[in-house]
C-alpha cells in the first residue's frame, strides 16, 4: 500500500469538514436545531449489526452553552476545533451513557473499518458487567446514597457537575446582560472561563477540557472527532488494524532525514552490527560542560506513564496538573538553566 | 487427585495453573477481574476473540483495570508517613490490571532476562545502609532452564547474533530466540545511532511479540499501540493465550471471574491453610478448600491478602512472623529522555520498543554516590524508541500547564511531544527498604467494604545518586542522535519523593533461606504455613532494572514444577 494512503484519505476528509465549518455559526441560546445529524463521512459507512446509537442528556440550552464553552477550549482556527469535531456530542453521549444498551462507555472491538476491515465493529458498544456498571454509574450519576457506591464518602456525579457548571456559566452571562453563555462573543466567553477569581468555573473547565480531549482526539464512534477533525491537522493515523504498517513504513521515514545513511540497519534484516562484538559495556563520561541544548519548549512523556496519569486524574485537567506538578517544576528549572 | 486454589490469573497464576494441570492437579483460579477474551476456555488460543482495540478512550476509562471508584489505590511518601499523613495520593496510580490473564493482556511484552550478577548482589557488592540488599536463594543457573522454556512456549523475538557479548555473558543461554526481531522503528534507529556515537551497544529488544506466525497466532503489524492496549490481532504472547486458556482446555482448571479473595483461613495450629474465602460481585461470601493455596495477586494485592488474613496464630498477618510482609515494596523508576528532531520521526510505527541498550546496568562506583553514603549503585536497561499516542499527547500538554484555547491548538499542531521526539526510557533498579511498604489503609475501603492497600514509598539515596549519574549520560546519548536539535531528560527519583507511575512492581513477600528476614522459602512457601505458596513478583528479594514479566513467569514455573515433581 502507498505509504501515505491513510494520511491522504484523512486529509481529504478534513478538508471537506473545514469548508463546512467556515459557514457554521455557533448555535444561539436554545433555539437552534441540534447539529447532530450523521457526519459527512467517517463511521456509519459500514455499520455492524446492531450499532449502538448514542443518547442525549443535555437540554437544548445546556447543549448550546456547553458547545459555546468547548469552542473556546479547542477553538476553530486554521485547523478544525471542538465545533467541527462535535465534542459536545461526545460529552452528551457520555453523560447519557446509561440511556443506551449496552452503555455508551466502551466502544466495540477489535476493528473499525478504517484499517481495511469490512465493517466497523467499534460501533457496537461492549456490554458492561455488574462491576463496571456500578463504577460508571457512580461516575456519571453520582453515589446517590447507595452504600456500595460510596464506601469512602459521597461522590458527585458528572451529570450534576455539568448541570451546575453550565447553569453557573449562564448566570455569569446574565450578569453581563446576556440570556445565556452561548449568546456571548468569543472574547466575552474567554474572559469568564479564564477568570482566576471564579473557582467554580476553573473546576468545571478542568473537567470539560479533559473530556473534550477525548472528544477531539479519540475514536469517532464516541461521537466526537467527526470528519476526523482531530486526526487531520495532527497528522495522526488513528487505529490502523488490521492493516497495520509495512516493514518499509516502520523502518524508514516517509520523508527521509538528512542523516539516514548513518543509521544502523533494521535488526529484522539480521545485519551483523558492531554491538555484537562488545565484550564490556561502553563507557562514556559526558564532558563537564556538556553543551546542553534543552528543548526550547521542553516536553517529553512516555506512553506507559501517561496512561497511569490519565487514569489517576480521572481525565480531569486540574487533577492532572496536580499530578504533574513535579514535572512542571523540573522542566521550568531546566528551561531557566 | 491433588488440588490447588490459585489467587490471581496474571502471568504467575496462569503459568502455575498450566503446570499443575499438566500434572493432573485439580485447579481453581480465582480472579477479581473479568474475562475480556471471548472464547476463553472454549476455543484454542489462536481463535480467541478480544474486546481490546486501538482505542485510547477505552484505555483511558480503566478498561481491564480496577476502577478507582470501587478499588482506589492510595499512597504517601516516607516523610509524609513520619509526619502522620495517612495518605496523599489517591486514584489509579500503580493499580495493575484486573482481568482474566492479568496485566499481561495489555503489557508491552518486553522480555529481557535478569543478569547472573543480580542473584548475588549482596555477596558480590555488599550491603548498603538503609536498604535490605539480599542475595536470591536461587542462582541464575537454576532459573535458566525455565527462562528458556518460557521463551519458547510464549514466543519471544530476539537475536543472540546481534546481542553484545557482555550481555550474553551475564545471561548464558542454551539456544537462540524462537523468532527473529521485528522491523526496527525509524525513531529507534535514530536513537540507536546516538547510543553508538557515545560508545553504547544497542541490540534488538527481546519481546514476546510475534515477528512471524507462532503457535497459530499472526505476526505483529507494528501498529505501535502496545502500552495499555490489548493486541487486537493476537500477535502478542501473554499469560492467557500461552498458559491459562490451554490449561482450562485440559478440563483440569476452572476460573472464577469477579471473585475477590479476602481471607485465607488456617487450622488451629496455624501451620496449614484450610480454606480461602472470597466475595462474588453481589458481595456474597464463598469458601473453597484445596490441598495447596497459591497466591499470585501481584505484590500490592498479595501483601494485602496476607495482611487481611491475620488470625490468632498469625496476629500480624498470615506468615508475617518476620514482620517482612508488605515491606521491601519496590518500583522501578524511569528516567524518561528524548531527542528533539525537526521533522516527524514516526514514533508510533513499530511495536512498543524495538531497541535495548544495556551499557548502564552497572554496578558503578562514583564520587557522586560516595558523597551520599552509597558505596555503589546499579542502573538498568534503556528502552529505545517509543512514542505517545495522540490523546495522551493532548493530556500531556494540558498536564504540563499549556492552557486550553490557542496554546493547546498550537502545541498539538507543532506536535513536539509526539511526532518530533525520539524517546528513551531508562529502567532503574530500586533497592528494597523496610519502610517502603504496603499496609492496610486505616479507614478507606473497597466496594466490598474491605480495607484497601496503602503504599508508603520514597526512593533511597541509591536511586537519587544513580539518577544524577545517569541523567547526563542519557541526555548526551539523545543529543548524539543524528539530526537531534535538542534533548531533555526527567530523572524521576530526583524530581519526586513518590514512586514512578509504573507497572513494574516487586517485593512484599521476599523469598530467602532465613525465616527471620524473609517471608517465603526458595520454593515460595510461607515459612510459617506449609501449604501456602507465593509465586508472583512479591518474592523478588531485589529488583534489577529489567522488565520483570519473563522472570515472574520463569520463577513461577520453577516453583510449580517443584510442587508437582518434588512434592514440596
Amino acid at each position: 500500500m502507498p505509504k501515505t494512503d491513510l494520511r491522504r484519505r484523512r486529509a481529504l476528509q478534513t478538508g471537506g469538514a473545514a469548508a463546512i465549518t467556515a459557514t457554521m455559526a455557533l448555535p444561539g441560546c436554545g433555539n437552534s436545531p441540534n447539529t447532530t445529524d450523521s457526519p459527512v463521512s467517517g463511521p456509519g459507512i459500514n455499520p455492524p449489526d446492531n450499532p449502538t446509537v448514542a443518547a442525549k442528556y443535555l437540554n437544548q440550552k445546556q447543549y448550546d452553552s456547553l458547545e459555546a464553552l468547548l469552542d473556546r477550549l479547542i477553538p476553530e482556527d486554521i485547523s478544525p476545533g471542538a465545533t467541527t469535531a462535535r465534542c459536545v456530542d461526545h460529552i452528551d453521549a457520555f453523560l447519557a451513557a446509561f440511556e443506551t444498551s449496552p452503555a455508551f462507555i466502551y466502544a466495540g472491538a477489535p476493528y473499525s473499518d478504517r484499517g481495511g476491515h469490512p465493517t466497523n465493529e467499534f460501533q457496537r458498544f461492549i456490554p458492561l458487567d455488574k462491576y463496571e456498571e456500578i463504577a460508571w454509574r457512580t461516575t456519571i450519576e453520582g453515589s446517590q446514597g447507595i452504600p456500595e457506591r460510596e464506601m469512602n464518602g459521597p461522590i458527585v456525579g458528572l451529570q450534576q457537575i455539568y448541570d451546575e457548571g453550565l447553569a453557573h456559566l449562564d448566570s455569569r452571562a446574565q450578569q453581563q446582560g446576556a440570556e445565556c453563555f452561548a449568546d456571548l462573543s468569543a472574547a466575552q466567553r474567554d474572559l469568564i472561563i479564564n477568570d482566576p477569581s471564579d473557582a467554580a468555573v476553573a473546576s468545571f473547565v478542568g473537567t470539560v477540557f479533559g473530556e473534550a480531549i477525548k472528544g477531539m482526539y479519540g475514536a469517532p464512534e464516541y461521537q466526537g472527532n467527526q470528519n476526523f477533525a482531530g486526526w487531520g491537522f495532527t497528522n495522526y493515523d488513528g487505529d490502523v488494524h488490521p492493516r497495520g504498517y509495512s516493514d518499509e513504513q516502520v523502518v524508514n521515514a516517509d520523508n527521509p532525514g538528512l542523516f539516514d545513511a548513518l543509521l544502523p540497519a533494521s535488526y529484522h534484516e539480521g545485519a551483523a552490527n558492531k554491538s555484537a562484538q562488545a565484550t564490556k559495556p561502553g563507557e562514556f563520561n559526558p564532558p563537564k560542560s556538556l553543551s546542553r541544548k534543552t528543548t526550547s519548549f521542553p516536553v517529553i512523556g512516555s506512553a506507559d506513564e501517561m496512561s497511569f496519569l490519565i487514569a489517576s486524574s480521572g481525565g480531569d485537567i486540574n487533577q492532572l496538573k496536580k499530578l504533574m506538578q513535579n514535572y512542571r517544576n523540573f522542566l521550568q528549572k531546566q528551561e531557566a538553566v | 487427585m491433588p488440588s490447588a486454589i490459585i489467587i490471581g490469573s496474571g502471568p504467575a497464576g496462569s503459568i502455575t495453573a498450566h503446570e499443575l494441570a499438566q500434572n493432573g492437579w485439580d485447579v481453581t483460579v480465582v480472579e477479581r477481574g473479568r474475562n475480556l477474551r471471548p472464547g476463553f476456555g472454549e476455543k484454542p488460543s489462536s481463535e480467541l476473540e478480544t474486546l481490546y482495540s486501538s482505542d485510547e478512550v477505552k484505555s483511558s476509562r480503566h478498561f481491564g483495570f480496577p476502577h478507582p471508584n470501587l478499588e482506589p489505590q492510595v499512597g504517601r511518601s516516607q516523610a509524609e508517613a513520619a509526619d502522620g499523613v495517612e495518605r496523599s495520593q489517591y486514584g489509579a496510580h500503580q493499580s495493575l490490571g484486573s482481568a482474566v490473564g492479568g496485566t499481561s493482556l495489555h503489557y508491552n511484552a518486553k522480555f529481557p532476562r535478569f543478569w547472573r550478577q543480580d542473584f548475588t548482589m549482596l555477596s558480590d557488592s555488599g550491603p548498603i545502609d538503609g536498604a535490605q540488599v539480599a542475595d536470591w536463594p536461587i542462582t541464575y543457573e537454576e532459573l535458566e532452564p525455565f527462562y528458556d522454556e518460557v521463551e519458547h512456549t510464549i514466543g519471544v523475538q530476539g537475536d543472540t547474533e546481534q546481542m553484545p557479548q557482555f550481555v550474553l555473558d551475564q545471561t548464558p543461554r542454551s539456544r537462540n530466540y524462537p523468532m527473529p526481531p521485528n522491523p526496527t522503528g525509524y525513531a529507534a534507529r535514530l536513537m540507536a545511532a546516538g547510543a553508538q556515537t557515545v560508545g553504547y551497544n544497542p541490540f534488538p529488544y527481546p519481546s514476546a511479540v510475534n515477528s512471524r506466525e507462532f503457535d497459530g497466532r499472526p505476526a505483529c503489524n507494528s501498529c505501535g499501540m502496545c502500552s495499555s492496549f490489548g493486541c487486537p490481532i493476537n500477535a502478542r504472547g501473554d499469560a492467557l493465550t500461552s498458559y491459562l486458556n490451554p490449561a482450562v482446555l485440559t478440563g483440569q482448571v476452572r476460573v472464577i471471574e469477579r471473585a475477590h479473595v479476602f481471607k485465607i483461613h488456617t487450622n488451629a495450629a496455624g501451620d496449614t491453610a484450610t480454606e480461602i474465602e472470597y466475595y462474588d460481585e453481589d458481595h456474597v461470601a464463598h469458601r473453597l478448600s484445596a490441598d495447596k493455596i497459591i497466591i499470585a495477586g501481584s505484590p500490592i494485592q498479595t501483601a494485602r491478602l496476607l495482611l487481611l488474613s491475620a488470625n490468632d496464630q498469625h496476629p500480624n498477618g498470615l506468615g508475617n512472623g518476620s514482620d517482612q510482609v508488605g515491606r521491601n515494596m519496590m518500583f522501578h523508576y524511569f528516567i524518561i529522555g528524548g531527542a528533539e528532531f525537526s521533522y516527524d520521526v514516526q514514533t508510533l510505527r513499530a511495536q512498543s520498543t524495538t531497541v535495548e541498550v544495556d551499557d548502564l546496568v552497572g554496578p558503578f562506583t562514583d564520587p557522586l554516590a560516595t558523597l551520599q553514603g552509597v558505596p555503589y549503585f546499579k542502573g538498568g536497561l534503556i528502552q529505545v524508541g517509543s512514542g505517545l499516542p495522540l490523546m495522551s499527547e493532548a493530556y500531556f500538554y494540558a498536564g504540563l500547564g499549556i492552557p486550553h484555547g490557542a496554546p493547546h491548538k498550537a502545541a498539538m499542531t507543532t506536535s513536539l511531544g509526539r511526532q518530533r521526539i525520539g524517546g528513551i526510557q531508562f529502567v532503574g533498579e530500586d533497592l528494597p527498604q523496610a519502610n517502603n511498604r504496603v499496609d492496610l489503609d486505616p479507614s478507606m475501603r473497597d466496594w466490598h467494604g474491605l480495607p484497601i492497600a496503602r503504599v508508603t514509598y520514597s526512593p533511597h539515596a541509591h536511586e537519587k545518586a544513580a539518577a544524577l549519574y545517569f541523567a547526563p549520560r542519557l541526555e548526551a546519548m539523545c543529543l548524539a542522535a543524528p539530526g537531534a536539535v535538542a534533548a531533555v531528560v526527567l530523572p524521576q527519583p530526583t524530581i519526586s519523593d513518590h514512586p514512578s507511575n509504573t507497572a513494574h512492581h516487586a517485593g512484599t513477600a521476599r523469598m530467602g533461606n532465613d525465616p527471620a528476614t524473609s517471608v517465603c522459602d526458595a520454593q515460595g512457601r510461607l515459612h510459617e504455613c506449609q501449604n501456602v505458596h507465593v509465586v508472583d513478583g512479591s518474592l523478588f528479594p531485589t529488583f534489577p532494572g529489567f522488565n520483570p514479566t519473563l522472570t515472574i513467569l520463569a520463577n513461577a514455573l520453577r516453583i510449580a514444577r517443584g510442587i508437582t515433581q518434588g512434592g514440596v
